[in-house]
């Protein structure tokens, strides 16, 4: 098996990895970036919105500031996140904006002059700020603080950021697949590898590894993520049986992803005054929400569509049951000029014109909290030598709720962070590498391998979709003790199943069947720690929310869940820790269920 | 949903299973990263002290390879525009004919007189000559282009591209037609309307096919160097094509057909 | 919506699998409300044929990974819906590309060699220094710049592009396109004489002849006609300065 040496091994070439590996060039270190696919088209890509970063360069944004953002961010997250990597964050964020501008990003600019906002509101940018980096308004945020590139935040960033990694020589060895990680229980040394043009496997030791592999979103049966988010990292991190995963059971959901393709729609729609409609054509939100209707905030309207449709009010489709939403009242040049893109998304993915039907949507699974455990300067929980970057770690920015944008500002913060602790560690720390532990790590994998050209009883897009109607039935956004607890003795079936996944074609080189047959149970054990640590978090905070226990309950759980998968054991590990609390105290998040503000979540998150 | 598969073997040999397509592919796809690595810090990046000279020095404008390559692409449109501009003007001089045997032979007689014509045919033929020089640069030379070419023809049936087929076809044959005709005209002056008359009415057949392919070619040569160059706009410079080629080729049958009814055809 | 019976026909090739000739495959899929190359493709896999490679990332026409042939055409699969195609459909691997195995190619390679090669990325002397506030830009340069910048690197333009066909160092459209985004960017110091050492070649804007393939098939509606029309100007004008530059200097030393 080739074996390939590199002081810096990234899995994962999204913005946080690519970030990574940029810091750990530039300090010197030799740095190898494993990606499924080329590094442009990560899902970093798809983000359209903008990245949170307190700049105050706008007439709206006037006043902003590193507490302003701070203050959004905590209570954003329901006060589950840690204060001080909240602090950190927001003091490096305009920082990160800034160096992107300077690698290349062409943000969006301040013109100087008044103009209208859409609620008819006027407005004069200075001339003072003209030609610095503009921003937009986003959900839940005080001040309008998001930068944005046109529609392509995230195409922008991701493209600048890449170049900057071909200058500074960063190798990126696309389609490959981190299959393990090898360690010792002490130490991590690296990674194998499946390379997907070929179906071998090769391993890269490393002095320092970092997984940096995005969400987990897939493991939903729909999410807005992309298809290649499927938790591996996060998985490869749980089957060491000693790194823990953080707030695993904190899962964003989002109203309206359409139907088929789960593509995100802008809450806009609704912000503008769109409706939600049943089956019938009636017009639901109202009777659960009398004063804020649609308008109530994102988890709220989420909950009440699943309601809806569990009461049988769905409309039926080839793709599953889903809704409405009605924007035709809106009026052609409403819908051009403001809603422009999820007119070109109905017309061009679903061939339907908003302008005289109605859109199909549902509730989308959209981002994960939870992650690899890290600490403040990005070292993994334990295992030295093991780091972690972006959506797949739990550095602990997000706590129970990501505020819209934050999460493209945290993959290069915490990017920056990461690398630069890499380059303090390496130099300090001692290699030894151990044969034997490599040897152990190549045999599981290749023992896995066999195992699924052998056995052959279950087919793995059987048990895949049984793994995703679960998660979205039973650990969506409503939760209640009875359902969690099937649902974990589901997914235990499953993973016992998976033990006998087998293969109906050839598994010969890139073959695609092998490659979910790889995967499927660490996402089915993913899974698990979702329904297992939901079901345990007796309260609602965020995103989670128990139908038994709907208040957010500071007494008990103000605490994140670290979950880890002993070897053997039949169910992972739980245990907690207290978040940080160094500045504000928890409160009242002002936008909670009782008092959504409405509009404010206009732009695309 | 319900669904059934078959299969068919294809005997053709696909053709994506090329060498590596770039020079420093090692053939494990990874990037070739060679030749411009350096070290620093991130978060300021200063560059090099080399790369900075070499940044802050003005490099000399351009290097003999690179200019000539502009150079010759240049003279390529140039020596088309210049053979097409010759066409309008000879089909103009050849109208003439229009108004009478006479008032051609008049134009032929006052062209012989200030030798015009002599002055003007070996720099024609050196024009030709370069044009077609110059132009198989580009045009698919080799048999394995030419098959390339016709593949993509087939399968994506493109417009433009059928168009640059056309003018490498019609250039083709121009090669030879040009060359009998240029014979055939400076072999026999002065110009008189009876001669060409008679040419015309005993090798219609060549007249013709002869006068679509220069007029379709000089037209889209015409077509090309405005997109290419960015003249005009992609419509404006189809509405144009397709004007002129209507014009021309009214003009030049209606020429054609004054021959051949001189030379006693109708 | 009346329900159709589609019939894929499907090229297939494992180059890593020794019994495995190429061939056409076929599969027959009822179509569905709003089915489109993305739903149906996974369908095929799932529930026909688990083998069948293809690559699909973002599924909503912003990350350039599904490009195909779509009834010999390049499109982007996954903004491909089956309605707006007849019921037979012929899907081949956008040539030009290494082909990987049945739909997938490896497009990832030559973009990152392409990027190399046009050194795609900002030249400055300039430090970045975090304590002072970012350098200021009109906001028309910023979008003029995003304009160009939005390539998703799908590779349709090659692929369409008989030209790069038959020339194996072409840089193609996206390219060129990647060097005007960057001549434009007021914040790369690099020169036009820069430049024109990259692209002022056979290999850069002089190799296109001008098919516009790329331009029709663009999925994202570049104005490539327009970019490489710019580029060919402005390099070939360069061309002419020296000489002139040297005949007005001969001409100048013999008035003197
Ligand atoms: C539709 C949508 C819109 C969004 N919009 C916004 C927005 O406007 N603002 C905002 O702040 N956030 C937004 N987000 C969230 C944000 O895009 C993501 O959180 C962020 O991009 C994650 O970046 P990342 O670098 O951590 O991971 P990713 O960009 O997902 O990259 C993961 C990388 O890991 C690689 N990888 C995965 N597994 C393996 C493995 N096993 N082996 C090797 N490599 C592997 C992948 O190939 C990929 O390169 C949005 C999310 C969605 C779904
Ligand atoms: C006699 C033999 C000829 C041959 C073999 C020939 C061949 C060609 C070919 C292959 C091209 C395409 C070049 C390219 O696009 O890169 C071309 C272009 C052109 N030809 Fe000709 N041609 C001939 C005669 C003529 C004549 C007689 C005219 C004018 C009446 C003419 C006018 C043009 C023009 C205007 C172009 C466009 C140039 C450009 O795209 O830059 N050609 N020719
Ligand atoms: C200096 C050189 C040329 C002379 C003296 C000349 C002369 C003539 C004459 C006398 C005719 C009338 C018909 C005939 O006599 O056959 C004619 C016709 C024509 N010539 Fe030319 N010609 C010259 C060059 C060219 C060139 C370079 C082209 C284009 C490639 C061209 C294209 C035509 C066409 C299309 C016709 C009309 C069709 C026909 O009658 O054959 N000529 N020319
Ligand atoms: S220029 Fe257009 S066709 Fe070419 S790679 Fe970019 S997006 Fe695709
Ligand atoms: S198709 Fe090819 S030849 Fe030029 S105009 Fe486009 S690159
Ligand atoms: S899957 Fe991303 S463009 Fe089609």
């Amino acid at each position: 098996m080739t074996r390939i040496m590199t002081d810096v091994l990234v899995i994962g070439a999204g913005l946080a990895g690519e970030r990574v590996a940029i810091e750990a060039a530039a300090h010197g270190y030799q740095v190898i970036v494993l990606s499924l696919v080329p590094p442009r088209r990560s899902h970093s890509t798809a983000a359209q919105g903008g990245m949170q970063a307190a700049l105050g360069n706008m007439a709206m944004s006037q006043g902003d500031s590193a507490d302003v953002h701070f203050e959004d961010t905590v209570k954003g997250a329901d006060w589950g996140c840690d204060q001080d990597v909240a602090r950190l964050f927001v003091n490096l964020a305009p920082i990160a904006v800034r160096q992107m501008a300077y690698w290349g990003v062409p943000w969006n600019r301040v013109v100087a002059g008044p103009r209208q906002l859409p609620d008819g509101q006027m407005v004069e940018e200075s001339l003072e700020k003209e030609g610095l980096i503009a921003a937009r308004n986003f959900g839940g945020t005080k001040k309008w603080r998001a930068c944005f590139c046109s529609d392509g935040t995230g195409h922008s960033l991701v493209y600048t950021m890449d170049n900057v990694a071909l200058q500074l020589g960063v190798h990126v060895h696309d389609r490959a697949e981190a299959l393990a990680l090898i360690h010792d229980g002490q130490r991590c040394y690296g990674a194998i590898v499946r390379d997907l043009r070929s179906g071998e496997l090769r391993t890269y030791v490393a002095r320092a590894t970092v997984i940096a592999t995005g969400g987990h979103g897939r493991i939903y049966g729909h999410s807005t993520n992309a298809v290649i988010n499927e938790g591996t990292g996060m998985a490869v991190a749980l089957d060491t049986g000693v790194v823990p995963l953080g707030n695993m059971e904190a899962v964003q959901f989002h109203p309206t992803g359409v139907v088929p393709g789960d593509i995100l729609v802008t809450e806009g729609c609704r912000g503008d005054g769109g409706y939600l409609l049943d089956k019938d054509e009636h017009r639901f939100m109202p009777d659960y929400e009398p004063e804020k209707k649609e308008l109530a905030s994102r988890d709220v309207v989420s909950r009440r569509m699943v309601y809806h449709m569990r009461q049988g009010y769905g409309v039926e489709s080839p793709y599953g049951p889903h809704l409405w939403l009605d924007i035709r009242h809106l009026g052609r040049e409403h819908i051009e000029k403001n809603l422009r893109d999820v007119a070109e998304i109905c017309r061009d993915f679903l061939g339907i014109d908003p302008l005289h039907q109605l859109i199909p949507v549902r509730p989308t699974q959209h981002y994960s909290m939870g992650g690899v455990r890290t600490d403040i300067d990005g070292a993994g929980y334990g295992l030295a030598g093991l780091y972690a970057a972006g959506e797949a770690a739990c550095w602990d920015l997000h706590g129970f709720n990501r505020l819209g944008g934050n999460s493209l500002a945290e993959t290069i913060v915490m990017g920056m962070v990461v690398g630069r602790t890499i380059a303090r560690d390496i130099a300090s720390s001692e290699f030894a590498l151990s044969e034997g532990v490599i040897r152990s790590a190549t045999m599981q994998v290749e023992e896995r391998l066999r195992g699924l050209a052998s056995y052959g009883l279950e087919y793995v897009y059987d048990l895949r979709q049984r793994m995703s109607d679960i998660l979205m039935e039973k650990v969506g956004v409503f939760r209640n003790g009875r359902q969690l607890t099937e649902a974990v003795e589901e997914l235990l079936e499953l993973d016992e199943r998976a033990k006998h996944l087998g293969l109906l074609s050839s598994g010969r080189g890139p073959n695609p069947e092998v490659s979910a047959a790889l995967r499927l149970p660490g996402m089915i054990r993913l899974a698990i720690t979702i329904a297992y640590g939901a079901l345990q978090r007796t309260e609602s905070r965020g995103s989670h929310y128990r139908e038994d226990y709907p208040a957010r309950d500071d007494a008990n759980w103000l605490k994140r869940t670290l979950a880890t998968w002993p070897p053997d054991a039949d169910l992972p590990h739980l245990s907690y820790e207290s978040v940080r609390i160094t500045e504000l105290p928890p409160g009242e998040r002002g936008y909670g269920e009782a008092v959504a503000v409405a509009g404010k979540e206009g732009a695309r998150v | 949903m319900s669904g059934r598969r078959k299969e068919k073997r294809v005997m053709r040999a696909p053709e994506y299973l090329g060498q590596p397509r770039y020079a420093g592919d090692d053939g494990d796809g990874h990037r070739p990263v060679s030749g411009f690595m350096f070290q620093g810090q991130a978060t300021s990046l200063p560059l090099p002290r080399e790369q900075a000279a070499a940044l802050g020095r003005r490099l000399p404008l351009v290097t003999w390879p690179s200019l000539t390559a502009a150079m010759l692409e240049l003279a390529t449109s140039i020596s088309g525009l210049g053979l097409a501009v010759f066409l309008f003007i000879h089909m103009g001089l050849l109208s003439s004919v229009l108004l009478g045997a006479q008032s051609m032979d008049a134009l032929g007689a006052f062209l012989e007189r200030y030798y015009l014509l002599h002055a003007m045919a070996p720099l024609l033929i050196l024009l030709l000559l370069a044009h077609v020089l110059l132009v198989t640069r580009k045009a698919p030379t080799t048999f394995r282009q030419q098959w390339i070419l016709m593949r993509q023809l087939r399968r994506i049936g493109h417009l433009d591209t059928w168009t640059w087929a056309f003018q490498v076809v019609s250039g083709a044959a121009l090669l030879v037609f040009a060359s009998i005709h240029l014979w055939t005209a400076l072999t026999d002056l002065p110009i008189e309307a009876v001669k060409s008359a008679d040419r015309v009415s005993t090798y219609l057949w060549f007249d013709i096919p002869f006068v679509l392919m220069v007029v379709g070619h000089a037209c889209v040569g015409l077509y090309r160097i405005a997109v290419k160059w960015g003249l005009l706009s992609r419509r404006g410079a189809y509405g144009a094509l397709v004007a002129l080629m209507a014009v021309a080729l009214a003009l030049e049958f209606a020429i054609v057909s004054t021959f051949y009814g001189l030379g006693g055809g109708l | 919506m009346s329900r159709r019976t589609l019939t894929f026909s499907i090229f297939r090739y494992n180059p890593y699998d020794p019994e495995f000739e190429p061939r056409m495959q076929e599969y027959v899929l009822e179509e569905t409300p709003r089915m489109t190359l993305f739903t149906a493709l996974t369908d095929i896999r799932e529930k026909l044929d688990p083998s069948l490679q293809f690559d699909f990332v973002c599924r909503s026409a912003v990350c350039g990974s599904c490009a195909l042939l779509v009834n010999g055409r390049p499109r982007l699969a996954c903004r491909t819906r089956t309605d707006e195609i007849p019921r037979r459909i012929t899907l081949h691997p956008l040539p030009f590309f290494r082909l990987i195995g049945d739909l997938s190619v490896d497009t990832g390679s030559w973009f990152a060699q392409m990027a190399g090669r046009v050194q795609s990325w900002v030249h400055t002397t300039r430090p970045f220094d975090p304590a002072s506030e970012e350098g200021r830009m009109s906001n028309e340069q910023a979008l003029a710049i995003y304009e160009l910048d939005r390539c998703i690197e799908c590779g349709c333009c090659l692929a369409a592009c008989a030209t790069a066909h038959m020339r194996d160092d072409f840089l193609g459209a996206a390219g060129l396109l990647r060097i005007a985004r960057f001549l434009i960017d007021p914040r790369d110091q690099r020169t036009d004489g820069d430049f024109f050492e990259v692209v002022g070649t056979d290999e850069g804007v002089f190799g296109c002849v001008g098919l516009l393939a790329c331009h029709d098939y663009c999925p994202k509606n570049l104005p490539l006609m327009t970019q490489l029309a710019y580029l060919r100007r402005k390099l070939a004008l360069a061309s002419l300065r020296p000489p002139l530059r040297w005949i007005l200097r001969q001409i100048a030393r013999r008035v003197a």
